[in-house]
């Protein structure tokens, strides 16, 4: 009862961990178990987990076979089927130069295979590519379908990289000019992107990847055998029943190898008739021959001779469609000039033809109208000239002249008027004539004499019919510095006298000191003192 | 603070074991000690009410009203040793005061010296509103004289604190108390020193009569 309440005086206590050391016991027997709880699902989320990579691992094999295989179909269509073995390793090394996974570069260079259809020029647009995709950011696939369709001489895609050119620049200038623009701009990128992080982290990507890949394809390989198949789906297959079923697994995989271990000994003894034939048969050991090995080497040596004649019938098709196509454009852009060069003549003729047409309107439009006799003559020497017809214009011109001036004078003296002078024609003779004048004070010589003013006979004005406008003498004629003209000649000087200055002067002071005297917030004056403030 | 005792269960077993009725004759002398002090405390119990209204078992105070009887009796001792509490002690001899009256007695003003704080108007949630309603919780005094705690506590003696001021341990406000804690007050420490003294007898007596020298030592210090 005491141990129910509280109020209590304990008096002597002692220490009993029975209780507690049951407790500890307990706790650390929940420890072990939890532990292995976490073991056991450790245990199976590792195995999830394993089953899960297992299979992306298939599945990236699966993609990377298929890949492979597009390309290897590729190249038989374009009859270079001996060269894949170089195709493969120029892939190869590339995606170790450029870390660039054989995912991205297997299409590509498929597709510039297509295109071009030779393997030298897709090799080299290829690496062309990884440049440009280097210095623009644009993906490799893009680069290489742009540059494909360049080849071709589809250009348009190629105005993204920013080149520099105009849409009509790449239109008329060759892919090869374009190509060489671009890689100029692009030059070092590839070089560049080696030394960056971006790069390492690719690298160990790719390794990934290809661990990946080589895993997958130990799995499918593996798996496919114990499946009972040779594909990837019998794979596959296997991987998601061992997900679905960790524990069946082991059981699964004896049987499997059970019997793939009974299915080959099966075969073998098929295969052998029943161990007689074969490396280590009875026939071979009967007879003491050596087993025959093969060296998995064709006939031919390594047909050699075969491959290089392939490509070289593959480049010289290349090399004629690449003809083909800089001929084709070449001729293209010839033609696109002309028409563009026609096209602006007949611009320019049609723009001529107008105004001359619209002039031409205008003055006959203008004769039909009521016009002096004057002006019509006007009017027709205007069309004359127009028309370059020479005589006619030179006829009514005198007409007209005659007709301003009845007694013809005007015409003549405008006929006689000389050529316009130099004005300073006179200067040549007067230097000369002040050097010859030093040259004889030096030389004692008789001074020479002055040069004359030249012909400076001004032709008389004849007496026409013309009005004459008076003469203000503002405009005068010299005829050494030509034409004058004073503003102020005419000017009148007009003289004021004031008689009685006095009275003026002061009536003038008076008006100022009362106008000053009324305005108070320009100046003060303090009347009493007589001072003046502003 | 309680005196520790080592390997006291030991002790319990080995009397049991080797000298049952020295068993017994120790748990009658520990009894003997502890019920002087039952006895004084008792004493402090007082015959009548100190306020009239808390004798009427009316109520909810019908189980709670002053009965000295009841009071008294439920001050008492124990020798048989409790049950580990949660950190593993057990106690060897007890003084409990288990009555409600008694209890109330013994403790009434120990927290609130002043009497518990009268109850507020408070804003609940109810019904999807809010509402003002008188508090009712333990902490406040629900009755209508906002001064009956402080009233109550002052009609009873002053609390007296067993816990001596050179003892070891903290102090705390419930080693306080008007029956129990006063006459453990008033005892100064023999009680303690009297059962110890016992139990090493006990225990010197235990190791003489097993002849096991040295394997049973059960050594009593003050913790």
């Amino acid at each position: 009862m005491a141990g129910m309440t509280d109020l209590a005086i304990r008096i002597a206590t002692t220490m009993d961990a029975t209780g507690i050391n049951k407790a500890d016991k307990s706790v650390k027997g929940l420890d072990k178990t939890i532990k292995k709880l976490g073991r056991t699902l450790g245990v199976t989320l590792g195995a999830s987990a394993m089953a899960a990579y297992g299979k992306a691992a298939v599945k990236a094999f699966a993609e990377d076979e298929a890949a492979a295989r597009r390309l290897s179909s590729a190249v038989d269509n374009l009859g270079l089927s001996f060269s894949k073995v170089q195709v493969a390793t120029f892939i190869s090394g590339l995606e170790q130069s450029a870390a660039i996974a054989d995912d991205v570069l297997r299409p590509a260079f498929q597709s510039l295979l297509n295109i071009t259809g030779s393997l030298t020029k897709s090799q080299e647009l290829l690496n062309n590519a990884i440049q440009i995709s280097r210095a623009s950011g644009v993906d490799l696939a893009t680069v290489t379908a742009d540059l494909g369709k360049g080849y071709v001489g589809i250009t348009r895609g190629l105005i993204k990289y920013n080149t520099g050119l105009t849409r009509a620049e790449l239109q008329t200038k060759s892919f090869n000019e374009i190509l060489g623009i671009m890689l100029a701009k692009s030059a070092g990128a590839a070089q560049d992107y080696l030394t960056t992080t971006s790069y390492k982290m690719d690298v160990l990507r790719l390794a990934s990847e290809n661990a990946k890949e080589s895993i997958g394809e130990g799995l499918v390989n593996s798996f496919a055998v114990l499946g009972g198949g040779s594909q990837a789906s019998d794979a596959a297959k296997t991987i998601d029943n061992i997900a679905k079923g960790i524990n069946a697994i082991t059981m699964a995989t004896a049987q499997a190898v059970n019997g793939l271990r009974l299915l080959y000994k099966g075969l073998d003894f098929l295969t052998s008739f029943g161990g007689l034939t074969g490396g280590d048969g009875l026939l071979a050991r009967a007879l003491n021959r050596q087993p025959t090995v093969s060296s998995g080497r064709s006939a031919s040596p390594a047909g050699t001779a075969i491959r290089t004649r392939q490509q070289r019938e593959a480049e010289a098709a290349a090399a004629k469609r690449a003809k083909e196509v800089a001929a084709l454009t070449k001729k293209q852009v010839a033609s696109t000039k002309a028409l563009t060069a026609e096209q602006k003549k007949q611009n320019s003729l049609k723009k001529s033809a107008s105004i001359f047409d619209l002039e031409q309107v205008q003055l006959v439009a203008a004769l039909k109208g009521k016009l002096t006799a004057e002006e019509t003559m006007r009017v027709q020497a205007q069309l004359a000239i127009l028309n370059g017809n020479e005589a006619v214009a030179r006829q009514l011109t005198d007409q007209i002249l005659k007709a301003q001036d009845a007694s013809g004078n005007l015409a003549k003296f405008l006929t006689a008027l000389p050529n316009a002078r130099n004005p300073f024609e006179y200067l040549d003779a007067y230097l000369s004539y002040l050097a010859g004048k030093a040259a004889a004070i030096m030389t004692s010589q008789p001074v020479p004499s002055a040069p004359s003013a030249g012909n400076t006979a001004v032709p008389t004005v004849p007496a026409t019919n013309v009005p004459t406008f008076p003469s203000d003498n503002m405009i005068t004629y010299n005829t050494r510095t030509g034409l004058n003209y004073n503003p102020n000649a005419n000017n009148v000087v007009v003289e004021l006298k004031i008689t009685g200055e006095g009275d003026v002067t002061n009536a003038i002071a008076k008006g100022l000191q009362n106008q000053s005297l009324s305005t108070g917030d320009s100046s003060y004056i303090n009347r009493r003192t007589g001072g003046f403030a502003g | 603070m309680p005196v520790e005792l080592d390997n006291a269960v030991a002790l319990s077993k080995a009397l049991k074991n080797y000298a049952p009725d020295l068993a017994k004759e120790t748990q009658k002398e520990i009894a003997g000690h502890l019920r002087k002090v039952v006895n004084q405390a008792r004493g402090f119990v007082p015959a009548q009410s100190p306020l009239s209204g808390w004798g009427n078992q009316t109520g909810i105070w019908e189980y709670r009203a002053f009965n000295a009887g009841i009071m008294k009796r439920g001050i008492g001792y124990s020798t048989t040793p409790t049950k580990p509490n949660k950190r593993g002690f057990r106690s060897l001899a007890t003084i409990f005061n288990k009555s409600a009256a008694g209890a109330i007695y013994e403790t009434a003003g120990r927290k609130n010296p002043q009497g518990m704080p009268p109850a507020q108007r408070v804003k609940k949630y109810r019904n999807g509103q809010f509402i003002q309603e008188w508090q009712l919780d333990k902490t406040v005094n629900k009755s209508a004289n906002p001064n009956a705690g402080r009233q109550f506590i002052d009609s009873l003696p002053p609390l007296v604190d067993s816990q001596q001021s050179n003892s070891a341990g903290r102090r705390t406000r419930k080693t306080k108390g008007r029956l129990m804690f006063r006459a453990w007050a008033q005892d100064q420490g023999r009680t303690t020193a009297a059962v110890v003294k016992a139990i090493q007898n006990a225990n010197m007596t235990v190791v003489k009569k097993s002849d096991a020298r040295g394997q049973y030592t059960f050594m009593g210090r003050d913790k």
